[in-house]
C-alpha cells in the first residue's frame, strides 16, 4: 500500500519512536554521518548522501561474544532487544539483504545475525540526490521490492510512504493524517558513476591480466575499503579468556581479506601473500564468485569503499578498464 | 498510545535451531601414542562422517582449529593430531574421562558413492595417513562394492609411522606398500619418496581411483607422477588444506576462487583443483 503523509505527521510518529527508546537513525556529527540510537527526533539528519558507515556493524558486530565458558560448560546468551531503524538508504537495505544469503542459508543459519534481523523493523529512506561515488543505479539497487517495513519517499512537504509488510502495516494504522494514493513517487537519482553487466562479465575473461598488478601498486591494504564495505562481514574467531583461564568467551572479531594474514596458515605460508592477489579476491568475490554463489553482486554500489580509500583507488573506474 | 507494542513480541529463537558455532562436550575414551609428538585422541560421537570430514576441536582459551576423522564409526571418532602449536601442544595432555569441545562434521568427504566399482589407490604422506584411514576404514566395511585396493604410505621414518596396530590387518585385505625418506637401521623395506615406489609400481590407470592426501608439496610431485603413468585428472582425488576459523563457510578465510575449502572441500577432484587459483 502507498499512502501520501505530511512531514509533521512523519514528525510525530518518529517523536514516539524515539520515546520508546528503540529508535536508531542517522544523526550528523561534526561532519560525519552516522546511526546512533536517537533519544529527540531533532537529532535526526534528513538531508545526507549517505552515512559514513552503513548499519552493518548493529548486525554483525565489530566484536561479537558467541559465547561463554568455564570448566565445565558452555554457555550461548542470544538476547537482543527490538530495534527500529529509520532512514536506512534503499542501498544499504539490500546490502542486509546480500548478507541474508550468505548468513541466512538455510540449515546454515547464523544464529546471532538471524536474531538481530527478525528484531529490527526497517524504515528505509529512499534518497534526494547522489553522491560522486554512488553507483546504486547500475545494480538495481537503488529502490526497494522487498526488504523494508516501510519505505519513504521525500516528495518535498510531505512524504509518500509504501508498506512492506504487515508489522509497517499496523504503524501506518496508527497515523492519523494519512492518504492512500496511486502517485507514484518522484525518481531524483541522476549523475551516477556507471557499470554495466557487459564490462562486469569481462571479469571472466580478466582473472589473468596484468591490470590487477598495475592497479594494486598503490594499495596500502589497510583494510578501509573492507572495513567500511557494507557487505564485507569476514571475520575472526579468537577466545578471549579470563584471567583464572579456567573461564572466558568465544568471540568473533571483524577481518578483511586485504590484510596478509587472512589466509596465512600454521607454519607460516601465506596463500594470497601478493597484494594483487588480495586485491583481485575482493573484486572477485564482490562481482563474479558470490554471483556464482548465491545468485547476485556482493556490492550495492554505496561507494564507500572508494570514498574511504585513502590511495583513492576507484574499483568502478578499474572495473571499466577492463 | 506506546507505538511500540504494535511490534507484539520479540521473535523468539528457535531452541532447536543448531548454534553452528557452538561445540558441544564430547568424552575423550582413549588416547593413543601414534609417535613421539603425534596422538589419536578417541571421542564419544556418534556424528558418523563421511570418510574425509572434519571437526572443529577446541581448546578454550586458545581457540580452535579443523582436524579431520580419522575413523569410519558411528560410535566415535578418532583425530590424530600432531603437536606443533599453542593449540596442539595442549591436545597433547588430554587424558581419558576427560571432555573435549567439538563440532562437527564438515566438509563433503570423499564421494564414495560415486567410487562404486572401482579400483582405489589410496596415497597418504606423514599425518595425511590420518584422513585417508577413514577411507580404508569404509572401504573395509563395505569391500565388496570396491575392486582391487592399493595403499601407498610415506613417512620420513619407522619413528614417524602412524596406525602400525593397522598394518597386518591391512596387508591382509590390502595390498600395502609403505616407504621412508631415508634409510634407518634395522628398516629392510622400500626407502625413498613415495612417487617414486608409486612409478615403481606400475599399476595402470584403468578403471582406477586415486585418493591422494598429504603436504602440498607431495601432492605436487605426486600428481606429476601419476599423469606421467597414465593416469587423468579427474581420476585424483585430494583434500586440501587452508586457514579456516568457522568451519561452515561465513567467515571467508578459507576461500580460493568461488570455492570454500570447509563446505565445497575439503576434497577436491584435481581436475577442480586445476582451476582453483588465487
Ligand atoms: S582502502 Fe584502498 S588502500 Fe586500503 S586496502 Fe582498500 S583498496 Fe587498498
Ligand atoms: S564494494 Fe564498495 S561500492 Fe560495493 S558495497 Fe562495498 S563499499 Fe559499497
Amino acid at each position: 500500500m502507498k499512502y501520501t503523509v505530511s512531514k509533521n505527521e512523519v514528525k510525530n510518529f518518529l517523536d514516539k519512536l524515539s520515546a520508546s527508546g528503540n529508535l536508531i537513525a542517522p544523526v550528523r556529527e561534526n561532519s560525519l554521518v552516522k546511526f546512533k540510537k536517537i533519544a529527540n527526533p531533532d537529532e535526526i539528519e534528513f538531508d545526507y548522501i549517505n552515512s559514513k558507515y552503513s548499519i552493518k556493524k548493529y548486525f554483525l558486530l565489530d566484536k561479537e561474544v558467541l559465547f561463554e565458558y568455564d570448566k565445565d560448560s558452555i554457555k550461548e546468551n542470544i538476547e537482543e532487544k527490538q530495534r527500529i531503524f529509520f532512514g536506512i538508504r534503499p542501498c544499504d537495505v539490500h546490502s542486509l539483504l546480500v548478507m541474508d544469503k550468505l548468513l541466512l542459508e538455510e540449515g546454515m543459519e547464523d544464529i546471532y545475525y538471524k536474531n538481530k534481523r527478525k528484531n529490527s523493523l526497517i524504515f528505509a529512506l529512499k534518497c534526494s540526490k547522489s553522491g560522486e561515488n554512488c553507483f546504486c543505479r547500475s545494480l538495481g539497487t537503488d529502490d526497494l521490492k522487498e526488504g523494508y517495513d516501510l519505505l519513504f519517499y521525500d516528495e518535498g512537504n510531505y512524504y509518500i510512504v509504501k508498506t512492506g509488510s504487515e508489522k509497517g502495516d499496523n504503524f501506518i494504522s496508527k497515523l492519523e493524517e494519512k492518504q492512500e494514493t496511486e502517485d507514484e513517487p518522484s525518481d531524483p537519482l541522476e549523475n551516477q558513476k556507471k557499470l554495466s553487466q557487459d564490462q562486469i562479465e569481462k571479469l571472466r575473461e580478466s582473472f589473468n591480466s596484468d591490470i590487477w598488478k598495475k592497479e594494486s601498486a598503490i594499495c596500502f591494504s589497510c583494510a578501509g575499503c573492507t572495513t567500511t564495505c557494507p557487505t564485507c562481514g569476514c571475520f575472526d574467531v579468537k577466545d578471549d579468556p579470563d584471567l583464572d583461564f579456567e573461564s572466558g568467551k568465544r568471540i568473533r572479531l571483524d577481518a578483511s581479506c586485504q590484510l596478509k594474514n587472512y589466509t596465512g596458515v600454521a607454519g607460516g605460508h601465506v596463500f594470497r601473500d601478493e597484494r594483487s592477489k588480495r586485491f583481485k579476491h575482493r573484486i572477485y568475490h564482490k562481482f563474479k564468485y558470490f554471483v556464482d554463489q548465491y545468485g547476485s553482486e556482493m556490492c550495492i554500489g554505496c561507494g564507500r569503499c572508494i570514498t574511504n580509500c585513502p590511495a583513492n583507488i576507484d574499483m568502478v573506474k578499474i572495473l571499466n578498464k577492463l | 498510545m506506546p507505538i511500540v507494542n504494535l511490534w507484539g513480541k520479540n521473535f523468539e529463537i528457535d531452541k532447536k535451531m543448531k548454534n553452528i558455532y557452538k561445540p558441544e562436550l564430547a568424552s575423550v575414551t582413549k588416547v593413543i601414542e601414534e609417535t613421539e609428538d603425534i596422538k589419536t585422541i578417541r571421542i564419544k560421537h556418534d556424528s558418523n562422517p563421511k570418510p574425509g570430514q572434519f571437526y572443529e576441536v577446541s581448546v578454550m582459551g586458545i581457540g580452535e582449529a579443523p582436524f579431520g576423522s580419522a575413523s569410519y564409526s558411528s560410535e566415535y571418532v578418532d583425530l590424530t593430531i600432531r603437536a606443533v602449536g599453542n593449540l596442539t601442544n595442549k591436545l597433547m595432555n588430554v587424558k581419558q574421562g576427560e571432555n573435549l569441545a567439538v563440532r562437527g562434521p564438515y566438509g563433503n568427504g570423499f564421494p564414495m558413492e560415486k567410487f562404486k566399482g572401482k579400483d582405489i589407490v589410496i596415497i597418504g604422506g606423514g599425518t595425511g595417513v590420518a584422513p585417508v584411514r577413514t577411507v580404508i576404514e569404509y572401504i573395509e566395511i563395505n569391500r565388496e562394492d570396491y575392486g582391487e585396493v592399493d595403499l601407498f604410505f610415506g613417512f620420513r621414518s619407522p619413528e614417524e609411522f602412524l596406525f602400525k596396530y593397522d598394518f597386518d590387518k591391512w596387508k591382509e585385505i590390502f595390498k600395502f606398500n609403505i616407504t621412508i625418506d631415508k634409510p634407518y637401521e634395522g628398516w629392510e623395506g622400500n626407502v625413498g619418496f613415495l612417487n617414486a615406489l608409486l612409478e615403481k609400481s606400475e599399476i595402470s590407470p584403468e578403471n582406477k581411483i586415486v585418493i591422494l592426501v598429504g603436504p602440498p608439496i607431495m601432492i605436487k610431485v605426486t600428481v606429476e607422477s601419476l599423469e606421467k603413468m597414465g593416469f587423468s585428472d579427474d581420476q585424483i582425488y585430494v583434500s586440501l588444506e587452508r586457514m579456516m576459523q568457522c568451519g561452515v563457510g561465513k567467515c571467508g578465510h578459507c576461500m580460493v576462487g568461488d570455492k570454500y575449502v570447509c563446505k565445497d572441500g575439503p576434497v577436491f577432484c584435481y581436475e577442480t583443483v586445476k582451476g582453483m587459483v588465487d
